[in-house]
């Protein structure tokens, strides 16, 4: 099956639709279980505006660059934290992880005869590309609506006499 | 690259419509409760363009999301997005059911049933503008 072919199959589709939506949101509750975790909105919102202005390659240059120059602790927490989850392997619920397992269960995308060591990384790279805005859209949105959630049981826990 | 359309037989569409319709309560709560938290025209009309154009179900949820996280702490989108957001998780489920592990066709189903459900409640939603 060609590429252009997988990218219009409903197997693409549930990928994208639910399997990294499942693996996001559980990122975000892992991310809202630490102490601390209370990053402010502007710089949530910077995860997906990079992405929309400058494509899916530009969010690691923004991570590393966050990382770097960020002073403020609970920032940098969470850069550490996008980091983890667009990079590492071994992140449970990171978006590689997620790849890892669609690839593997997927014979939709290994070609027959030709599922070289090359291929496959090309393979993997256009499915990254794929999957990074994606993904990054449900951890976004799940992590802004968790927090609009804690601010609306905070005003109400204020507002009870 | 958008997902090829699967047609969808005629008894599937028929156990869609039958849903819709035993569903049909359940939907005008959600009109009513748009009303109620004060969403305006534009706002409700705007949630009915993202549910017409997504190609993915989950844009519909990330929309929702999205206004709820933009919103202050008791804004209309924060007072609806619980609600929407557990009536389309109804809509996913009975899709899943209705679509029997068919992928394509369990796509076409969740955004079949989630624009049945827009109708619904866009319309009872503008009823209650005209009568209230």
């Amino acid at each position: 099956m060609s590429w252009d072919d997988y990218l219009k199959s409903g197997r693409c589709q549930h990928f994208l639709d639910e399997t990294l939506r499942d693996a996001a949101y559980q990122a975000v509750k892992q991310y809202l279980s630490r102490d601390g975790a209370k990053v402010k909105k502007h710089q949530v919102y910077m995860v997906s505006q990079i992405i929309r202005d400058s494509g899916p390659n530009a969010l690691e240059i923004l991570v590393r660059n966050q990382k770097r120059k960020e002073t403020n602790e609970v920032n940098k927490e969470f850069w550490e934290f996008i980091d983890q989850l667009l990079t590492k392997d071994n992140q449970t619920f990171g978006i590689r992880t997620a790849l890892v397992r669609e690839m593997e269960n997927n014979p939709l995308l290994a070609v027959p005869g030709e599922d070289s060591p090359s291929n496959l990384k090309k393979m993997r790279l256009n499915l990254l590309l794929l999957a990074i805005p994606v993904y990054f859209e449900h951890f976004v949105s799940q992590l802004l609506y968790q927090q609009s959630l804690e601010r609306r049981d905070q005003a109400h826990a204020n507002a009870d006499p | 690259m958008a997902p090829s359309v699967v047609v969808l037989d005629l008894s599937t569409r028929n156990q869609i419509d039958r849903f819709l319709d035993e569903y049909y309560e359940t939907a005008q709560n959600a009109g009513k409760a748009l009303k109620d938290a004060g969403l305006q025209n534009t706002q409700v009309r705007g949630l009915e363009n993202i549910i017409t154009s997504a190609t993915r179900f989950s844009e519909i949820l990330s929309y929702i999301k999205n206004q709820a996280g933009k919103d202050k702490a008791n804004g209309p989108w924060v007072r609806v997005a619980e609600l929407l957001l557990n009536q389309l998780q109804a809509l996913e489920a009975k899709a899943q059911e209705l679509g029997q592990g068919d992928f394509d066709k369990m796509l076409q189903i969740k955004l079949k049933l989630a624009r049945g459900w827009a109708k619904q409640i866009v319309t009872h939603y503008l009823y209650l503008g005209i009568v209230t």
